[in-house]
């Protein structure tokens, strides 16, 4: 028997933990298996594993799960060894019951370069002008991920508020306008929505004088940095209280009897030292902490608010992360901001659906699976001499057919049986055609809200129509281009061209998101712009098409290259005597023979590109404020980060299969007409 | 005005050398023949004098101006592809007009040259149709059509009855010398087809390796062949050829003193059409027959002569025997430079 562990540690967090399950096995002869897991993928591999008896012993992993997980059965209570810090036991009860050993505790603290900030600040105020004193071009007073609702806590309890009251969203409250408010005076002092790394980076260039940021943070950096406690909010006199996470030992269900024991050694005195000592935790058994940054993480903890277990907190994250994206852009007042965020989550949470009675539904999927059977039946009825004669040729097929049945024909039927339930804090409850009818008639948004299908349905129209005529026009050009005998090593530009189309498009995507960058990126040094590219619907949707236009040209360019070379020389030689120039042979020659070739290519570009998720997604994220999504980027929102709406996000692509099917139909009808 | 002159133009494609050195004369009004083997250069020369194709020296001239640099269109040529190269998304009527429309011509003129155009070649029932509804014959016809519509200075119809029926051949060959006469267009026509050069060319010129080797009526080049390739070229048969040794007035070939009546010393080619073998009772030279090719209203006779082979146009109501010996001797008799090829007098 053995012990197995699931983890999201790496670096001296890691060893620590593997040197710690080495002592334990010395001790106890128990034998441990530390296995790391992806941290991306931590959760959902968590929630399809355990309950499938498929998952380790012992999770060691944040408390923010705790609450959905023991409502799940993914985690059994336990009761917590004596000498811990009473603040971590308490961040694992829930329901009355703890749910892990703590571990670890981790929150934001002020990281600053002792080369620049001698003494760093006691308040907000200090802070603000020592920020202003370290700004100028290209350096930043502060750097943070400001627009997260998980750094905002730090000020929204700081200013006496909090994300839920009672389960309840009070994004709208006084504290939360005053700590909007205040996030925005320190905007000018800010990188604009930088990411993790970029903050990294900017603080390893010299280019930021303060950080805000978690212990990990210091375990990446190349340069000195000392750590502080957040500063007191000067309106307030109330202390920054950041949100605070304490990682545990959690038993998973059927475990290993040792593994309590495991836990326990783990979250006791030795296994605490040997990770306070080689992981450079804030442990949180009571040890001292003399390091520098764990004591003051210790001394944060004394302020910092737990995150929240409930699982609603992600929706009212979600509201408030688009509250701050807005005050932070200056696209709205921070009072209007707090409102708008409060509407919104209520759009969001919905009430639990009226179930609706199965029995119409039954009685119509019955009546058409019979019709369906029948018709079925019917076509083997009057085939069957030919099926017989031809048995073998059916059987090579088979396997290719069960493989599109179960790859294709099941996750179809599942997702379009899914469509028909509301997802409502984790229940699934039968709806009928309700999810379609409230997005067909967007009942609970104006149409002109970027959350509308028809909002969504008109950008991905637009989108789709400015990128099949961007890939045709460049892909025709360059293609006719390249056939010039006056451009020297054509080959080497023919390879060239079709690189972008080489390159995986995710890494191209990732690109072009750097290259769009408002303070760094390459676009706007060419330009010698500062244009916040994601700040705008246009800006945005300009960046979202550079990018895909560069991975989409490549295809068109290269069916053209073949079509051409269909279209025999002398015509246009025919042409040229017979007195057209350039454009007049291209007009009336060329292109009505390119065209019938091109068709298909462009129907097939344009379901590419009306279901291009990946470019969206790393680019503009639908940035502002949802108004550059498209459906595929709306269904995914609604299935992952607004609530998991999974019946909604599938009503959303089962529309989206419609309308595809719809479009093919008119097209397949097309080209049948081009058919000489 | 239309007379075309090319000067020493020259024509490489890369290192390959595919016209060198071509003089060249056109009359205004002119119908000339460029004959000659596949691939020595017939389609570049008259792609060069189209403006498809740039001279790598050398320079072109129609009518009065120099048009080595001049495009295509501003050349006032009219081409007729061996492909005929019809729009194949056009109609008849369009593919006809299409030259005047993008000129912005009137209306109702491009009405009256496409139906003028289309009588004269009698296509006007075919005005509708698209060209992939079309005979062969019917195409080559839009294909003139085209060229005449525009009545520009010059016409170059490169091989343009190559992919016809020999019937069908015929007739437009016809066809041709009548538009010409009707048109008075200075015609370029290239083919390898030395009947069509005999029976249409004004003048014919013979080129190969992308070397012109004769020019001149299709008379002269018959008769007067200006060298071994030209005599080995025209004429069908072949005309005869035998090495042979002059001795003064004698001349030796293979052993048998041979009656030609100009006198030379030392070794040179000897020429001797099939038409001028006359096979006559008590004639000097004697040979055995070998086949008989009887072709209706003529027919030629194989002779074995010694090692060497004769052959002789005869008539073809007097009857020959396979193994017969037959006396013969000849009339007009050609000879070559051995070494050069180029004739001697
Ligand atoms: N674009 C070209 N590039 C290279 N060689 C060419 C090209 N066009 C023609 N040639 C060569 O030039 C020679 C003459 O070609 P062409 O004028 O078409 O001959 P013809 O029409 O007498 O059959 C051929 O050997 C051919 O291979
Ligand atoms: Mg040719």
């Amino acid at each position: 028997m053995s012990v197995v562990v699931w983890h999201a540690y790496h670096g001296a967090e890691e060893r620590a933990l593997q040197d710690a399950a080495d002592q334990f096995e010395k001790q106890s002869g128990v034998d441990v298996q530390i296995v790391a897991v992806p941290w991306g993928g931590f959760d959902s591999k968590v929630e399809t594993a355990v309950p499938r008896g498929n998952g380790p012993d012992v999770l060691i992993t944040g408390h923010a799960n705790i609450g959905k997980w023991s409502k799940l059965g993914v985690i059994e209570a336990l009761t917590p060894i004596e000498g811990l810090r009473p603040f971590t036991v308490e961040a694992l009860t829930y329901n009355g019951k703890v749910w892990g050993e703590p571990l670890a505790f981790k929150s934001p603290v002020l990281l600053y370069d002792p080369a620049v900030i001698k003494v760093p600040p006691r308040t907000t105020d200090e802070m603000l002008a020592l920020a202003a004193d370290h700004t100028g071009p290209g350096k930043y007073g502060l750097a943070y991920e400001a627009s997260t609702a998980y750094y905002h806590g730090a000020w929204l309890h700081g200013f006496g508020g909090s994300v839920l009251v009672d389960g309840l969203a009070a994004l709208d409250s006084a504290p939360s306008t005053e700590a909007l408010r205040f996030v925005a005076s320190l905007a000018p002092y800010l990188p604009t929505r930088p990411t993790a790394d970029r903050v990294g980076q900017l603080y390893d260039d010299g280019n930021a004088a303060m950080v805000i940021s978690g212990p990990w943070f210091v375990a990446d950096r190349t340069r000195p940095i000392a750590a502080a406690t957040l500063p007191i909010v000067s309106a307030t006199g109330q202390p920054a209280r950041p949100y605070l996470t304490v990682e545990a030992a959690m038993l998973c269900p059927g475990h290993d009897g040792q593994a309590l024991a495991f836990a326990e050694y783990l979250a006791g005195p030795e296994g605490a030292a040997i990770r306070r000592d080689e992981g450079f935790q804030a442990v949180a058994a009571d040890v001292p902490l003399t390091n520098p940054l764990l004591a003051t993480l210790a001394a944060q903890a004394e302020s910092a608010v737990p995150l929240p277990v409930d699982p609603d907190v992600q929706t009212a994250f979600e509201a408030e992360n688009r509250a701050l994206r807005r005050v932070l852009r200056g696209a709205v007042s921070p009072e209007n901001a707090a409102q708008e965020a409060q509407a919104y989550w209520k759009s969001l949470v919905k009430p639990r659906p009226e179930p609706a009675s199965p029995l119409p539904y039954a009685i119509v999927a019955t009546f058409l699976g019979l019709l369906g059977a029948g018709a079925a039946g019917r076509a083997i009825g009057s085939r069957t001499a030919q099926i017989r004669t031809n048995a073998t040729d059916y059987l090579w097929v088979l396997p290719a057919t069960i493989a599109v049945f179960v790859l294709v024909a099941v996750p179809f039927l599942v997702g379009a049986g899914v469509s028909l339930f509301a997802t409502w804090q984790g229940d699934y409850v039968f709806v009928g055609l309700d999810n379609f009818v409230n997005i067909l008639t967007s009942r609970d948004w104006p149409l002109t809200s970027p959350m509308s299908f028809f909002y969504a349905l008109g950008v991905t129209v637009a989108w789709t129509m400015a990128n099949v005529a961007l890939h045709v026009t460049l892909g025709v050009t360059l293609a006719l281009a390249l056939r010039e005998p006056w451009i020297r090593l054509r080959p080497a530009f023919r390879a060239l061209l079709v690189l972008p189309w080489a390159v995986p498009s995710y890494i191209t995507a990732l690109i072009w998101r750097t290259m769009f960058d408002a303070q760094y990126g390459a676009v706007n040094q060419l330009l010698g712009a500062q244009i916040d590219w994601f700040g705008s619907f246009f800006a945005a949707f300009a960046a979202n098409l550079t990018t895909n236009t560069w991975l989409g040209f490549p295809f068109m360019m290269v069916v053209t290259l073949g079509a051409l070379q269909a279209i025999p020389r002398d015509l246009e030689e025919a042409a040229m005597i017979d007195g057209a120039g350039y454009f007049t042979r291209f007009r009336h020659v060329v292109w009505p023979l390119l065209a019938p070739a091109l068709l298909p290519a462009v129907v097939m570009g344009s379901v590419w590109t009306f279901n291009m998720f990946i470019v969206v997604r790393l680019v503009s994220d639908g940035e502002p404020d949802g108004a550059t999504e498209l459906l595929v980027s709306q269904a995914y929102k609604w299935a992952f980060t607004r609530g998991n709406l999974y019946g909604y996000a599938s009503a959303y692509a089962v529309i989206i299969f419609f309308v595809l099917l719809a479009y093919s139909r008119v097209t397949a009808r097309l080209l049948a007409r081009n058919k000489p | 005005m239309a007379r075309i002159r090319l000067d020493a133009v020259q024509k490489r494609f890369g290192a390959t050398r595919v016209l060198d050195r071509v003089d060249l004369d056109v009359a205004d009004g002119e119908y000339i023949v460029l004959l000659g083997r596949s691939g020595c250069g017939k389609s570049t020369l008259l792609r060069c004098i189209a403006g498809l194709e740039e001279v790598s020296e050398g320079r072109v001239h129609i009518g009065d101006r120099d048009v080595t640099d001049v495009s295509p269109r501003d050349r006032d040529v009219a081409m007729v592809f061996q492909s005929y190269a019809l729009y194949p998304h056009m109609t008849v009527a369009r593919n006809l007009a299409f030259a005047l429309e993008i000129r912005s011509r009137p209306r109702a003129e491009i009405d009256a040259a496409v139906k003028d155009a289309a009588d004269l070649l009698d296509i006007a029932h075919l005005l509708d149709r698209l060209p992939a509804q079309l005979s062969g014959g019917q195409r080559q016809r839009v294909a003139m059509g085209r060229a005449i519509v525009r009545r520009p200075a010059v016409f170059l119809f490169d091989e343009p009855l190559s992919n016809l029926d020999a019937s069908l051949r015929h007739h437009m060959r016809l066809e041709l010398k009548r538009l010409h006469k009707r048109l008075r267009g200075t015609f370029v026509h290239v083919t390898h087809d030395q009947v069509e050069a005999m029976t249409l060319g004004d003048r014919m010129v013979l080129l190969d390796g992308g070397v012109v080797q004769q020019v001149g009526s299709p008379r002269d080049v018959y008769e007067t062949p200006a060298n071994l390739f030209v005599a080995k070229f025209i004429g069908s048969p072949q005309m005869n050829l035998w090495e042979a040794q002059g001795h003064g007035a004698h001349t030796r070939v293979q052993g048998v003193d041979v009656d030609v009546p100009v006198p030379a010393d030392g070794k040179y080619t000897l020429g001797v059409r099939p038409n001028d073998v006359r096979i006559e009772a008590g004639a000097p030279m004697t040979a055995k027959v070998e086949i008989i090719e009887a072709l209706g209203d003529e027919a030629f006779v194989h002779l074995l002569w010694g090692e060497q082979r004769v052959v002789a146009r005869v008539d073809p109501r007097t009857a020959y025997d396979v193994g017969e010996d037959v006396r013969f001797t000849f009339g007009r008799a050609h000879r070559f430079d051995t070494t050069t090829g180029s004739r001697l007098p």
